[in-house]
């Protein structure tokens, strides 16, 4: 039985629409569909532009897999940046959470999830193969790719992604590493747990 | 070490519950289904963080708790007294929407993970069920394995956690290999992930059952008044003659302690990489993974015999019997401290001498909780050396 029912259609449909959101149950689906309609109209056809734009405008970068509104995206025709260098991560989020960083000056490929046979994943669902092209097409140009950077999180699935990439570059001469693991700064040794301290203390760094 | 006080909500049939239990001998008297094993559970919940009965921890909460609140709760409290000083072990389980279950663990009042539990609350469970360990299917015997590694070794909680994750995604690869052509790579990947944990898991496995076997073998001469010899034999499931230094002393079921330093972890990964291939064919075909700690076996034998194939009831219930008294003095090697001995209705089922054995066994442990349906079953010399609890609807009398 759906708790809507009793509702004008209109706002029952916004409602599920809203409920089918990440995050988002059927309480917080109900406030911002009566939000909406006590907000002046702009306010609802702002949300329907963007909404409509959202998918209307963005597609993926035909080098990177970046979500872009220009092809090629404009992180990949930045001359100032090294197209030598390919950051490979997970998600287009987490292209955003390394930019903000600003100290790297390479550029991305973004693989779209991670290889997870349990959900369905396989390498061909994801752009692995895209990233093996690239670096094949890159090869023969004046900027041919130097190093990867496997940048998947450090989970089960996330490394047995990059190990997965590793394997498949293992014949060409690009150079490939991973992320160092270890503790966070400005966190406490006393807090870290034994999985991270032994990771820390094996990737320890040569001070002199 | 022993729990001085036990609190309870909403778990199992307990509403709530406070109770001071006593250092040394306690028995828990009641009817049938009035919660006497529950409070037993409760205990093995903390050690463990997982119920001894169902591997569905949703079961643990008080039937008809989701009908007077919409995000019921269970929360278990021990507060314990190691050699190391007094500590407050708790864990809370809470229902969220659908599915959801959020489980939270405490130690001294500060979140801990699922691992860090091991060694706070060190139990030995002994049931009715127990019986079937030897003649029951492997998968009990791996599970005996598991409860007691998890209460001491947290290394191997995490490596069977790994272990169990690779395994769960190799087997779906292989079954998505009947629809697609798989990477050779894709599989090498997982292997990757598999051997290395599930070695670990196997080396600590072989560890334990090597010293529990040298353990258990008095107490069983003993059980048996000199018949028997017992020999526990664990039964790594990929090939381990391929290094042939590394099986000979472990089969014979002597000499562990040279043995276990003689070979390493590398030895067993290459026996574990070369049966999975020997295997890859068979796996495809099945579309499961054949190789590994997860088809591990042990064996029981007496005189040479297989108990559990060809063992008389009383021969069975003996040697398990052996095994978990071995399993208390393998905890107190470990830890350094005694483990608190957890009886269910175990005593009433033993003949006269295996109950000395049991009870000559028992004078050691700083704490023992023994549930019973009728308390004239024991003598009153027992009895009187004991604190009675009676149990009546999830109410606890002194």
């Amino acid at each position: 039985m759906n708790k809507t029912s009793s509702l004008p259609p209109s706002v029952a449909r916004l409602i599920d629409a809203f409920a089918q959101l990440p995050g988002i149950g059927p309480k917080s689906a109900s406030r911002l569909a009566y939000h909406l309609l006590r907000a002046p109209l702009e306010h609802s056809m702002m949300l329907a532009d963007a909404l409509r734009d959202l998918k209307a405008r963005t597609k993926l970068c035909s080098r990177c897999y970046n979500i872009t509104e220009s092809d090629p995206c404009e992180i990949c025709m930045d001359e100032k940046r090294d197209q030598s260098l390919i950051c490979v991560v997970e998600e287009p989020l987490d292209v955003s959470a390394i930019e903000r960083v600003r100290s790297f000056n390479g550029v991305f490929h973004v693989l779209h999830g991670v290889i997870s046979p349990m959900n369905g994943l396989g390498p061909d669902d994801l752009k692995i193969n895209e990233l093996i092209a690239r670096i094949a097409k890159q090869a023969t140009s004046d900027e041919p790719v130097r190093e990867i950077i496997l940048a998947t999180n450090p989970t089960l699935e996330g490394e047995n992604t990059a190990a997965f990439i590793q394997r498949k570059l293992a014949a060409s001469k690009v150079s490939v590493s991973r992320l160092a693991r270890g503790l966070p700064v400005g966190g406490d040794l006393e807090y870290a747990d034994e999985v991270t301290l032994s990771r820390a203390l094996e990737g320890r760094q040569q001070l002199r | 070490m022993h729990v001085r006080h036990l609190s309870l909500t909403n778990f199992r049939l307990y509403a709530r519950l406070e109770l001071d239990l006593p250092m040394g001998l306690t028995i828990i008297q009641g009817d049938n289904a009035q919660g006497k094993t529950s409070l037993l559970e409760a205990l093995h919940f903390l050690a463990t963080a997982h119920s001894m009965h169902s591997n569905i921890d949703r079961q643990v909460f008080r039937w008809g708790v989701e009908e007077e609140s919409p995000y019921p709760f269970v929360m278990l409290k021990a507060d314990v007294q190691r050699r190391d000083g007094a500590h407050l072990v708790e864990l809370a389980m809470q229902k969220g929407d659908g599915t959801r279950l959020k489980k939270e663990i405490k130690v001294d009042r500060v979140s801990r993970r699922g691992a860090d539990l091991v060694g706070q609350l060190a139990v030995v469970l002994f049931v009715p069920g127990d019986v079937e360990l030897t003649a029951g299917p492997p998968s009990t015997r791996r599970d005996f394995l598991d409860a007691a590694l998890s209460q001491v070794d947290g290394a191997y909680v995490r490596h069977l956690d790994k272990f169990n994750k690779a395994l769960a995604q190799r087997n779906a690869l292989l079954r998505q290999a009947q629809e697609r052509r798989i990477d050779p790579d894709e599989l090498a990947v997982w292997d990757d992930q598999l051997v290395p944990n599930g070695v670990q898991v196997a080396l600590r496995r072989r560890d334990l059952v090597a010293q529990l076997a040298q353990l258990a073998v008095p107490i069983h001469r003993e059980l048996t008044s000199n018949l028997e010899y017992l020999q526990i034999v664990y039964q790594p499931n990929f090939d381990p003659d391929a290094p042939p230094a590394v099986h000979t002393p472990i089969q014979a079921g002597l000499g562990f302690a040279q043995a276990f330093e003689n070979y390493d972890a590398e030895d067993l990964e290459k026996a574990y990489r070369a049966t999975l291939k020997m295997r890859a064919v068979e796996e495809m075909a099945r579309s499961v993974t054949l190789v590994g700690p997860h088809r591990d076996e042990l064996r029981f034998k007496a005189n040479g015999m297989d108990i559990g194939e060809f063992g008389s009831r009383g021969q069975q219930r003996s040697a398990v019997l052996s095994l978990k008294l071995a399993q208390v003095a393998w905890m107190r090697g470990r830890l350094g401290d005694e483990p608190i001995l957890l009886l269910d209705e175990v005593l009433a089922e033993l003949d006269p001498n295996r109950r000395r054995c049991l009870l000559n066994h028992i004078g050691s442990s700083h704490q023992t909780i023994i549930t019973t349906t009728d308390i004239n079953r024991f003598d009153a010399a027992f009895v009187q050396s004991a604190t009675l609890f009676n149990v009546h609807s999830g109410i606890v009398h002194n």
